[in-house]
């Protein structure tokens, strides 16, 4: 487990600024990834990021944001920059289950 | 599971993680709205310079005055989304507590940019370049980097703001 703050409004409405994530380790050949999932991800350039897998390739996956715009320029990352599934969200809405959805229009329940 | 978390929030630091709209490429600089501010001043000269030598054609006439227009209306839009942008994703609690009038002087601009718009006075206009032009030496002052003013080496020739580098 590991506990993130979220930073910028890129995955409204699911997540605000200032909320807690807390992030269950994904382990290397165990855990399987799924579009809908939000993670957070060591990405190369630009360190930790937390978005919503949008599609997944061979050992790729699609970063998408919940919000209206980020997706496209984030875009394809290496699976095994993903590091962590957001399973809780604690802010001012309280303490949320972050459920995996089937497509980015869905949000979370 | 939530036990774990728990255990996790009591003793963990939270590890920030980025969910900016844009990839954060930390590319700020006031330069586009000088230039665009400059523009909108440019755009009234020249439409002041067609209305006092009236071409034979009409049409000639009228196609030119539209161009300036959409331009003017382009430049003084551009100017108010750029300083948005800095005002909102750059600017953060500690450069306004440097800065405190930042909030005022963006609300100037946002202001005399819809002015500029709905008008043809080059006094506005004006107005604009020398509020982006405070706007820009508070920006460079937030970075650690010294202006200069200096002429702008192209029509309108106005004063404008540089960074020394």
């Amino acid at each position: 487990m590991r506990l993130f703050r979220v930073n910028g409004r890129s995955m409204l409405p699911t997540l605000r600024e200032g909320d807690f994530v807390i992030g269950r380790r994904f382990d290397a050949g165990r855990s399987r990834l799924n579009t809908g999932q939000i993670v957070c991800v060591q990405h190369a350039h630009f360190g930790w990021m937390i978005k919503r897998i949008g599609a997944l390739a061979e050992d790729q996956v699609r970063l998408d944001s919940d919000g209206q715009t980020g997706s496209e320029t984030i875009g394809w990352v290496d699976a095994h920059r993903v590091r962590y599934a957001a399973v809780l969200a604690i802010g001012k809405r309280g303490i949320r289950r972050l459920h995996q959805v089937t497509s980015n229009n869905g949000r979370t329940s | 599971m939530l036990r774990r978390a728990l255990k996790t929030l009591l003793s963990n630091k939270a590890t920030p993680v980025a969910a900016h709209c844009d990839v954060p490429c930390a590319i700020y600089d006031p330069a586009p709205i000088l230039i665009s501010a400059l523009t909108v001043v440019r755009m009234i000269d020249i439409m002041e310079e067609w209305e006092s030598h009236k071409p034979d054609s009409n049409l000639a006439y009228q196609n030119a005055m539209a161009r300036c227009v959409a331009q003017k209306e382009k430049h003084a839009e551009d100017v108010k989304h750029e300083v948005r942008v800095i005002w909102g994703d750059y600017l953060k609690a500690p450069q306004f507590e440097k800065h405190p009038n930042a909030h005022e002087l963006v609300h100037n601009i946002m202001l005399t940019g819809s002015k500029c718009k709905q008008g043809v006075d080059r006094a506005d206009a004006l107005k604009l370049v020398e509020l982006c032009n405070e706007f820009a030496e508070m920006f460079w002052e937030t970075k650690g980097v010294k202006t200069k003013r200096a002429e702008c080496p192209y029509k309108p020739s106005l004063e404008t703001v540089y960074p020394v580098l």
